[in-house]
């Protein structure tokens, strides 16, 4: 018996899919009680049911709603096991208070946090957090918050030899690992650290809410800015969405295209990380060596779009326009230059102790990363062979060959050596698919949007996208996409006529959850490194 | 430590007019020390955006930047930089971070802001660098061209070079010099 006619046994009319890999379910009646009042172990029950029964061991992202004082809260489940994304569905009502799952799933943790600060809900259990910057702050217009002070560590009644030398010290932001990321504060003694503090929030822009203020159309380019390691998967994944809800379906050529156009993002990615990481450690002759490949990166780039970053490429649809001729041979050839070299890079790292040494420890186990929501290089380097494009294969990963790179303990050096590989296969895949590029139209001229847009002139498509002209299919929906660090999700619910809520379930929010857990105990030294090979996105964080 | 309540007062009469800061009326002096900040600005990059990635590039191997490369990538304390480049949005949590990054430099200090983000507040609708700090020279673009953004550094190097100060700080109706 599938998964998922288990789910229809025991749920009833509650349970709802429609697809193989997906499913809703509302949060049945027998299970709620008034969320006001400090019972949670009936709703804890449940999902530990969800849990240990139907084998959910991820918890990906939790969202809130508000509609006219009724809140409704969305939980994201993944079961690895079958592929199967589970939608639980919890109306808390005109509660503000709501439990906690935190002692069931890690990743909870950060995440609940993430969604009290943009909703002012607090949850029913008091327990210690990471600190992060209070966003009723912004009310106040007054009032702008100072620096916050460094935390003063509390010495126990006896404290030993190593207790009694701690101290807390601030790092960043100005400073050269965290330049500009964010602030780190850590707990000190004779060079190790023993506990950690993230103070993020730096680069609030309430990009959610402004979404809802925005035309469909404008979006592709506000989602291009949601990142800033790549500008090409948030906006693909929005006019997926898009796509998906009008059923639109879209030429080969373009699908091929959009996939080199993925894997050339992602190939960008990890060279930004290894130049990085180098450029920290001080490894400077193989860091320019990696600057100059970037430089091959961005050439294709300027010659595609005239830009290096936030080019607008993609459209519903298709593509915007045809590639460039020449391009796909230029490719090929960048494709080619790149893989020799980081090849040549690679014997280098190999082959040095220095290296080596310097990017030992700070490991993580694959249970652990499964419970703190992992996903990605992050998570592959932990020894978990998950990949979207293997296992739920979009456009034509399905008939690419490639293979899925996997680490051992998940060191700092496992980390380092699972993008370096991923890069050698994306640029394998870049090959494959610009041999067998398939000839046509890049735009499917037929959908319903683009007649929108051309048959009664360029303004009348967002007018009528948000007039109700062209209906919204009502409901909602959560789709995700593997992106350079791991699955980049959304969560949107449209009403008959626009837009209501949007939601982005970052990666970097969730990978930064583990960071405390991750260095304790180790050297501080080794603690940048260790921040560094997390790879997290501040901007796309922070939201 | 100042805080966000500084607010651009307007123009004085002696920081507007370009003919009074004619070469000329420099002496010798003071043209070599106007000289020799402009040849070696040390600047601090404040960012880890899309606009601070394209800064970085100028200090990397590009073929478009040939004559000067920028040592953004030189890890310098900020204790010894006197320019400071603002790339990002800006709100209210980071401002005190910048400020404090400001005051912790040396004298005379020039700001300059890269991209709509922090030069007009526009993409996001934050707040505008303007409205925390007096800024010298905005960069605009999203994110700016290699050559916007060398264009920017020249300017700037321009008005050191013609001995014009970097503009002054008016904090509750009084002016401080920068």
């Amino acid at each position: 018996m599938s998964l998922r006619d288990e789910l229809f046994k025991k749920f009833g009319t509650n349970f709802q899919s429609s697809f193989a890999d997906k499913g809703t379910l509302t949060f049945p009646r027998e299970y709620s009680f008034p969320l006001d009042s400090e019972e949670t172990t009936l709703y804890q029950d449940f999902f530990f049911h969800l849990k240990d029964e139907y084998r959910f061991h991820m918890l990906i992202d939790i969202c809130y709603e508000d509609v006219l004082g009724e809140g409704c809260l969305y939980y994201q489940f993944l079961n690895l096991e079958v592929y199967f994304c589970l939608q639980v569905t919890v109306p808390i009502g005109k509660s503000r208070y709501f439990p906690s799952l935190a002692s069931l799933w890690k990743s909870a943790e950060v995440l609940e946090e993430d969604m009290m600060k943009h909703h002012h809900i607090l949850q029913s259990e008091g327990r210690k957090t990471q600190q992060r910057v209070d966003l009723s702050l912004f009310k106040n217009e007054d009032k702008a918050p100072g620096i916050a002070p460094v935390p003063e560590y509390k010495m126990p009644l006896q404290p030993t030899e190593s207790q009694r030398l701690r101290y807390w010290k601030r790092f960043g932001p100005h400073s050269s690992p965290f330049n500009g990321k964010m602030r780190v504060d850590l707990l000190i003694s004779e060079e190790k650290v023993f506990d950690s503090q993230l103070v993020t929030g730096l680069y609030f822009r309430d990009f959610e809410k402004k979404c809802l203020s925005k035309d469909p159309n404008e979006l592709i380019f506000f989602f291009e800015r949601l990142c800033i390691k790549d500008s090409v998967f948030a906006p693909l994944l929005w006019i997926e969405t898009i796509e998906q809800r009008f059923s639109i379906s879209i030429p080969d050529k373009a699908k091929a295209i959009r996939m080199v156009w993925m894997e050339l993002a992602r190939v960008e990615g990890h060279l930004n990380f290894l130049w990085e990481l180098t450029q920290e450690l001080g490894f400077f002759v193989e860091s320019s060596v990696f600057a100059e490949l970037l430089e091959q990166v961005y050439h294709l780039f300027n010659i595609y779009s005239g830009k290096t970053q936030n080019f607008s490429l993609f459209t519903f649809g298709g593509m915007k326009k045809q590639n460039p001729i020449g391009w796909g041979t230029e490719c090929l050839e960048v494709a080619k230059y790149l893989y020799k070299n980081i090849e040549d890079v690679e014997k280098e790292f190999n082959r040095n102790p220095r290296w080596m040494e310097v990017t030992k420890g700070f490991s993580m186990n694959a249970g652990t990363a499964l419970d703190y929501g992992f996903t990605g290089p992050n998570l592959r380097a932990c020894g978990v062979n998950f990949d979207t494009r293997k296992t739920q294969p979009t456009y034509f990963y399905d008939d690419v060959d490639f293979e899925v790179p996997l680490g051992i303990d998940g060191s700092t050096y496992d980390r380092f050596l699972v993008r370096l590989e991923e890069l050698k296969q994306s640029l394998r895949i870049i090959n494959q698919v610009l041999d067998h590029l398939p000839a046509g139209d890049v735009i499917n001229k037929e959908h319903i949007l683009y007649k929108g847009l051309y048959d009664q002139g360029a303004d009348d498509l967002t007018y009528s996208l948000k007039e109700g002209v062209i209906p919204f299919r009502e409901g909602s929906s959560f789709s995700s996409i593997e992106a350079t660090e791991g699955q980049l999700g959304l969560f949107v619910r449209t009403d008959a006529s626009k837009l209501k809520k949007v939601h982005v379930r970052s990666p970097s929010l969730i990978h930064s959850g583990a960071f405390s857990e991750l260095i304790k105990g180790g050297e501080l030294a080794g603690v940048f490194t260790a921040f560094q090979s997390l790879n997290l996105d501040p901007w796309e964080m922070d939201r | 430590m100042k805080t966000h309540e500084n607010r651009l007062g307007p123009r004085s009469p002696s920081w507007g007019g370009v003919s009074f800061y004619s070469i000329n009326s420099l002496n010798f002096l003071e043209r070599m020390k106007s000289w020799s900040r402009a040849e070696l600005l040390s600047p601090f990059v404040l960012g880890a955006n899309c606009c601070a990635r394209e800064l970085y590039r100028l200090s990397g191997p590009n073929p478009q930047v040939s004559s000067i490369r920028e040592n953004f990538l030189e890890s310098e304390p900020i204790e010894s930089c006197d320019v400071l480049i603002i790339s990002g949005i800006i709100n209210k949590q980071i401002s005190p971070y910048i400020l404090e990054a400001y005051e912790r430099m040396l004298s005379p200090r020039y700001v300059i802001a890269v991209g709509t983000c922090a030069a007009t507040g526009a993409v996001f609708e934050t707040m505008a660098s303007d409205e925390i700090l007096p800024v010298d020279v905005y960069v605009g673009g999203c994110p700016p061209t290699l050559d916007t953004l060398m264009n920017g550094l020249d300017l700037l190097r321009e008005r050191i070079r013609k001995g014009i100060k970097p503009r002054p700080q008016f904090i509750d109706g009084v002016t401080y010099e920068s």
